[in-house]
């Protein structure tokens, strides 16, 4: 692990507390940590941070917005990194606390590498799954 | 056989034939049975006085002359049976009367045969007419008969005076027709042989003729005994008959002139057989040729009735609209009658209700009569064994006039009459009446024949039995048509039941989607960070704020369940709500003192502008209306840093509205957010940094409260960091607008 470059990790994410929490879990850990708190910073941040990992909220909004449950905002992020060659190796893990079979069968088509439920895991558990998906 | 011989054998002949003909047509008909019976002694007269003139002995000629007068004297005898008979009055002869007439004239017969009292001797002259020597008591016969004469014309003229329309046009031509002949007869046969004068003899069986003109004509024109077919019938045949005669004769002259040299007795055989040959190859269509011109004589707009009944059996065999059979039916009834009003009225299912089915010329209250005049004169109607059902009107008025029957309502009939009412012509499927149909009369002022009716009796219930076929069709269309459409409908109905049904089931699954959403957001912060807190990877300040960041959270867990719960409820439809009269500045004065505090730790003025009046009562539900009004105010209190917060309130009397309005100096709304505002889980982003424990459905439970007691909630806002106004509406209560006006 020492050997190892320091773990980038882009966390997009609209709420505070939580946004606060994985950011003392991934830094306790050494991992290095950029967050967007909306759709527009999300887009924007994959580009610009080139991050390791993606660990991505489906409900989102969009900058200076209302948010819309009925609206994924994180899915337009998802089909960026989709669909663009350059990021398209970028994993990104689906961190939502949304859980229908639509949306899991929708991250998958997009090339998320998991999909993942907020409330039923342990940040010390999410640093792990990111550890394995950049490894 | 001298010419006068055989005028008045063929007189007599005619006499016997119409007699027999009048009676045959209807054997019940004691009018007809009279007739003949008059016929008889006429005819006999007749033949008496053929052998009378023809009889060259003396011994034949005072025999023949002696019968001749016993006959003469059953002529007026009879006369005064039939004329009684004839002006319905034949319940008025007395037994001892007839007895009376009987007696008489057995007295005259004997007088005559077993005496010389009245009938004398015969003078038989070389040149001219024999002469008759009357006894001593011949004026006793001449006054008897003139007496009977005399009875029997009474009784015609009273009744040609008594007697109404078609019977007084008949009475008239009886009356007229019988005394011309029978003053002439009584003139040339008793007043003239009584001075010795016996040239005119003869002419007293031929004036006989006269009389059965009138007769014939008023049974041509006025119906009189119903033979009017059969008249002109023989009429035509007598021509035939002429023409043939005619024919035979000159072609048995020519025949025998020419072939009498050569074959002596053989040339009538052989006329015979071309004769027959010539009968036979002619008789057809020359029957039809005079058929044709009797009927184009007699009627003017005639028609055949079995073509009539075969166009309208084709009418009625392909219409099954309703309307268009009747229609159909009525062009061939006016153009059959040559009539010009037609109605039609059907009676309805359940028997009682009629309703117009076609009205050509017909004022309208004619429906109404009709209606009453069936109910009147429905009981009766099958009584009627020749024309069932059929009621001539004019007929029923004179029956009516004359007495012979009784009506239950008569001003109906005369009303009838006077709406040129003619033909009542009910219509029967098997025994139920369906309704009538009625004409009016004839144009050429022809009264409806036996023959007429008859047809109109085959034609109405052939018409009656298609209305009811095309009444069952149309039913059975509109059962077909309902059916369809019901079962359309009750499709349609359970699509959209089933449409709102899906509507409702992913409504029910997308709010528990974000139900849970929203549920599990504070639980993983609450269960990530005490996690943390346990495993002891948080420490010191870290370690507070997490635990009280977990406080936070389990408190806004507890927040969005109680929202959930209540917009659970709210889902949908409008909130069930005790809306009653409220103080609305009692309510806000409660807010008020509960959020001093909150906004004065903040920094900020909560502050309400009483008006100057005091406000309506509002509707609303007190309960619910804190709760919304709260939920505002602390929106309001939590969005704005620093400023005020100001409350006032204005009425709108005219839409009798009241409104609340929350102004703040907060973060603002944009423009895009104004709409989503009120939605369901949606939450402005800013909020996001103020006030993370929002469920994202307080102001959707705001919106939904205030529609429930028929307000509403707006917001405005001039963007973001300007502040904003939220606006709750309310209804005002009647009872405090009317205080306020």
């Amino acid at each position: 692990m020492e050997n190892s470059k320091k773990i980038k990790i882009l966390l997009v994410e609209d709420e505070q507390a939580i946004v606060e929490m994985y950011q003392v879990q991934f830094q306790s850990e050494g991992m290095e940590v950029a967050v967007a708190k909306n759709v527009d910073d999300g887009l924007e941040l994959v580009e610009s941070e080139s991050p390791d990992v993606v660990l991505l909220d489906l409900i989102l909004p969009a900058r200076g917005s209302v948010i819309d449950p009925s609206n994924r905002g994180g899915f337009l992020i998802l089909e960026k990194v989709h669909s663009s060659l350059q990021l398209k190796k970028i994993p990104v893990l689906v961190l939502s606390n949304l859980d229908t079979p639509q949306d899991r069968e929708r991250a998958r088509m997009l090339g998320a590498k998991g999909y993942y439920i907020k409330a039923q895991l342990l940040p010390k558990e999410i640093s792990t799954l990111v550890k394995n998906v950049v490894k | 056989m001298d010419i006068m011989s055989i005028i008045i054998s063929i007189a007599s002949a005619l006499y016997l034939v119409l007699g027999f003909f009048v009676y045959l047509r209807n054997r019940r008909s004691s009018v007809n049975f009279w007739f003949l019976f008059l016929v008889l002694p006429i005819f006999l007269e007749g033949m008496t006085m053929i052998g009378y003139r023809e009889s060259s002995t003396l011994s034949g000629s005072i025999f023949w002359a002696k019968w001749l007068y016993i006959f003469a004297s059953f002529i007026p005898s009879i006369f005064i049976f039939f004329t009684y008979t004839f002006s319905k009055n034949a319940k008025k002869l007395s037994p001892l009367c007839k007895m009376g007439i009987i007696v008489l004239n057995f007295i005259i017969l004997s007088l005559i045969l077993g005496s010389s009292f009245v009938i004398e001797t015969v003078f038989i002259p070389t040149a001219g007419e024999k002469f008759i020597s009357f006894g001593d008591l011949y004026f006793l016969y001449v006054l008897s008969v003139l007496l009977l004469f005399s009875i029997s014309y009474l009784q015609l003229f009273l009744f040609s005076r008594r007697a109404f329309g078609l019977f007084r046009n008949q009475a008239k031509l009886v009356f007229i027709g019988t005394f011309l002949s029978g003053i002439i007869h009584i003139i040339t046969n008793l007043i003239l042989p009584s001075i010795g004068i016996f040239s005119f003899y003869w002419l007293g069986q031929v004036s006989f003729v006269i009389m059965m003109c009138f007769i014939s004509y008023a049974i041509v024109r006025y119906r009189l005994m119903d033979v009017r077919l059969i008249i002109v019938r023989s009429i035509a045949f007598g021509i035939i008959f002429l023409l043939a005669g005619i024919v035979f004769s000159i072609t048995t002259v020519l025949f025998s002139n020419l072939f009498a040299n050569l074959a002596g007795l053989r040339a009538n055989i052989l006329t015979a057989v071309v004769l027959s040959v010539l009968v036979a190859a002619f008789y057809g269509p020359f029957r039809k040729s005079i058929e044709r011109i009797t009927n184009n004589f007699f009627y003017k707009q005639s028609y055949q009735p079995q073509a009539v009944i075969k166009t309208l059996a084709e009418a009625t065999s392909s219409i099954a609209n309703r309307e268009e059979l009747l229609a159909s039916i009525s062009q061939i009834l006016l153009e059959t009658f040559h009539c010009k009003k037609i109605a039609v009225v059907l009676i309805g299912r359940d028997g009682k209700q009629l309703t117009p089915a076609l009205q050509n010329g017909f004022e309208k209250n004619v429906f109404e009569m009709l209606i009453s005049f069936l109910k009147v004169i429905h009981p009766a109607s099958r009584r009627f064994e020749l024309t069932p059902g059929i009621q001539v009107i004019d007929e029923l008025k004179a029956r009516y006039e004359n007495g012979d029957m009784d009506l239950t309502d008569p001003k109906l009939l005369y009303a009838l009459y006077e709406n040129d009412v003619a033909i009542v012509a009910p219509l029967y499927v098997k025994d139920l009446l369906i309704g009538v149909l009625v004409l009016d009369n004839k144009q050429s002022g022809d009264p409806y024949s036996n023959e007429d009716l008859q047809v109109l009796n085959i034609i109405s219930h052939q018409a009656a039995v298609a209305v009811e076929n095309s009444t069952l069709y149309g039913e059975q269309k509109n059962f077909t048509a309902k059916l369809k459409e019901e079962v359309s409908k009750a499709t349609k109905q359970l699509r959209d039941a089933n449409r709102r049904l899906k509507e409702l089931l992913k409504l029910k699954s997308e709010f528990l989607t974000i139900a849970s959403h929203q549920l599990r957001t504070p639980t993983s912060i609450v269960k990530g960070m005490l996690s943390m807190v346990v495993e002891g990877s948080v420490t010191g300040e870290q370690r507070e704020n997490f635990i009280q960041k977990s406080f936070i959270g389990i408190n806004r867990l507890e927040g969005i369940i109680h929202d959930l719960l209540n917009a659970s409820e709210l889902e949908g439809e409008k909130m069930k709500l005790a809306c009653q009269c409220i103080d609305i500045e009692e309510v806000i004065g409660h807010i008020l003192s509960e959020r001093e505090k909150m906004a004065k730790d903040k920094g900020l003025t909560l502050e309400y502008k009483k008006p100057k009046n005091k406000p309506p009562l509002v509707l609303a539900d007190r309960v619910k209306l804190v709760e919304a009004l709260a939920n505002l105010v602390d929106n309001a209190i939590l969005y704005t840093e620093k400023g005020e917060i100001h409350i006032s309130v204005s009425v709108n009397p005219a839409k009798r509205m009241l409104e609340v309005r929350i102004r703040d100096t907060g973060i603002g709304v944009s423009k895009k957010d104004m709409k989503r505002l009120f939605l369901k889980f949606s939450r402005g982003e800013k909020s996001m940094l103020v006030n993370p424990n929002g469920s994202g459905l307080g102001l959707f439970i705001v919106k939904k409260i205030a529609e429930g007691c028929g307000g509403s909630v707006r917001v405005e806002s001039e963007g973001i960091g300007k502040g904003s106004i939220f606006i709750f509406t309310l209804m005002t209560s009647p009872k405090s607008a009317e205080k306020n006006v």
